[in-house]
């Protein structure tokens, strides 16, 4: 270390005699093999942690929207668009849209892009 | 060709035993870099994972003109700050608190327990910096990096990391005037 003094030795001294100077443990690299066999990045594998949140409490916000506008006669179809039951359709069909990227950057709290009502006018 | 650069030309071409050269090659180095930051060998192990998988997914853009250590660095300076950041104060407490109970001191020699001790206050005066500053310190002391090193490891211009070297320094000084003593004694270090 050029121009070192006492101070900075004593620091990579210490430092070095604090940190543990150890192989990893072999599960390491088994792991990494495994992963690469798959064919796959972590990404892939693991999700970040916020994003799997963030998935988790939208399924759970959505199943709870789900449940409670069931029993006015709307249902929720696979691309998350509200329609009303064919059976008995409702005076409004209220189109809610709601995108992954804003309700993560909001703090995931719900974002409703946009109302239609059945006659096509939008809110 | 360096070495790093051949290795790297080999796993192009599909040999995985140049693959584990490399990991075999940096892996102890970078263990302790995401030791010495996040200070927990579960995250440690983990961060290790993900920056090889990391490599091998972005190989074609791996400049071999230059040495990997740098590189690599970054990667694994890179994940051990998110986990850094991400990781709650609570918990880490819990963890802390958990630790000293586990570690009973009576069951150490005194003069392991001296040197546990002088390790824990060393690491708390570290940990007590602001993580940028930690990362310089840990960079700079622990792995003998270069300032110009550092800068690319941590993509921020050399002044930038001559300041915060400046002030983790000062810092510490202030914080390990009474531990340098302390371990002077336990460690026996007249050239210290």
């Amino acid at each position: 270390m050029h121009g070192a003094d006492e101070f900075d030795l004593f620091l990579s001294w210490a430092l070095d005699e604090s940190v543990p100077d150890r192989d990893p443990s072999p599960r390491v690299w088994e792991a990494i093999e495994a992963r690469l066999a798959q064919g796959v990045s972590s990404e892939e594998v693991r999700p970040l942690l916020w994003r799997g949140k963030a998935r988790m409490w939208l399924g759970r916000a959505l199943s709870s929207i789900q449940t409670a506008l069931l029993s006015w006669r709307f249902r929720l179809d696979e691309v998350g668009v509200w329609a009303p039951e064919q059976y008995a359709p409702a005076p409004v069909m209220i189109s809610v849209s709601a995108a992954p990227w804003p309700l993560y950057s909001l703090n995931s709290q719900i974002v409703i892009l946009g109302f239609q009502t059945r006659s096509g006018a939008k809110i | 060709m360096n070495q790093d650069a051949e290795l790297v030309s080999r796993i192009r071409e599909g040999d995985s035993e140049a693959f584990a050269a490399l990991y075999e090659r940096y892996k102890k180095r970078l263990f302790r870099t995401a030791l010495a930051i996040t200070d927990d060998q579960g995250a440690a192990e983990e961060i290790l994972q993900d920056c090889f998988l990391k490599v091998y997914h972005c190989l074609p853009r791996i400049d071999c003109s230059t040495p990997l250590g740098p590189f690599l660095h970054r990667i694994v300076v890179n994940l051990s700050y998110n986990w850094v950041v991400k990781r709650r104060p609570w918990f880490s407490s819990l963890e802390e608190l958990i630790d000293r109970l586990v570690a009973a001191p009576q069951l150490l020699p005194e003069h392991l327990y001296e040197r546990k001790e002088l390790h824990r206050r060393l690491y708390e005066a570290i940990n007590s910096l602001n993580i940028n500053h930690r990362l310089v310190v840990i960079l700079f002391y622990l792995q003998g990096f270069s300032l110009m090193e550092i800068a690319y490891i941590l993509e921020c211009p050399v002044g930038t990391v001559k300041s915060r070297l400046h002030h983790a320094r000062k810092r510490l000084k202030g914080k390990l005037a009474e531990e340098k003593a302390a371990l002077r004694e336990a460690y026996d270090l007249s050239s210290l």
